[in-house]
């Protein structure tokens, strides 16, 4: 995986495009370390946001559609929440909080 | 209530492991110091002593009441990790698969395809081996 992402790495330095890799390569560049150390923050940070912040919630949504879709109990019960709170809008702040059917914040565990 | 459903069901990281820093000793098991620890989360996820019966089946009027609502041990739920290293990005996931669900809700009315093959892959998420069919329809 390492050697992919290098891999990435090495193209988009041949490139002048404003992207999330792009800001990570200059924040290692700023850091004046050895290119050891600029590799592994470059890849480290590169799992973290593409991997932990992506792939995960990306499944997270396709298992839901799937659900979603086998159950159009809940789909409906899902719609008529989001038309009523949100009325055909994109959803803004509060309206992501008064949607509890879709999910509620009362994370209540140990760890928090 | 559907998210934490789907969460409970399908969590994308499916374990936690832990290295023991010392000799432990939990119950009757002794961990023995730099042994790797792993807690299975689906298991503990859809174990019917803890769920109930229905612990298999999609119901996310399980959670109306909460976490602690919906099983007898709620610190075993645990789609975001647990303790000091969990996960930095859960509120932020949790707000962007409410916006995405709402908005495609909203928009289009969707049912599973016949062409759809159950197969949850566990490669470094666990994710529908074949993709996931739908039938969608505007609405």
């Amino acid at each position: 995986m390492r050697a992919l992402i290098l891999k990435e790495v090495k193209e988009e330095k041949e490139q002048t495009s404003k992207d999330l890799l792009e800001i990570i390569l200059k924040g290692a560049k700023d850091s004046e370390t050895s290119k050891a150390e600029m590799d592994r923050f470059v890849v480290d940070n590169c799992k973290n946001i593409y991997l932990a912040g992506y792939e995960t919630t990306s499944v997270t949504a396709t298992w839901t559609m799937m659900l979603l879709g086998s159950n159009p109990e809940w789909q409906d019960r899902v719609r008529a929440e989001v038309l009523e709170v949100c009325g055909g809008q994109m959803p803004d702040a509060g309206m992501v909080r008064r949607m509890k059917t879709v999910s509620a914040f009362f994370y209540a565990s140990p760890s928090d | 209530m559907v998210i934490h459903e789907s969460l409970r069901l399908y969590p994308p990281v499916c374990v936690i492991s832990r290295e023991a820093l010392q000799d432990m000793k939990f119950g009757d098991i002794f961990v023995p110091k730099g042994v790797n620890v792993w807690t299975l989360i689906v298991t503990l996820h859809q174990d019917p002593e803890i769920w109930g019966s229905d612990a298999d089946k999609f119901n996310p009027e399980r959670f109306a009441n909460g976490v602690s609502g919906a099983c007898k041990h709620p610190h075993v739920y645990m789609p975001f990790g647990v303790g000091p290293r969990t996960c930095l990005g859960q509120h932020f996931a949790m707000a962007e698969l409410k916006i995405l669900i709402a908005t495609i809700v909203s928009n289009f009315s969707f049912t599973i395809s016949p062409k759809y093959i159950h197969a949850p892959a566990l490669w470094l998420v666990i994710e529908p081996e074949h993709g996931v069919n739908l039938l969608i329809k505007k609405l």
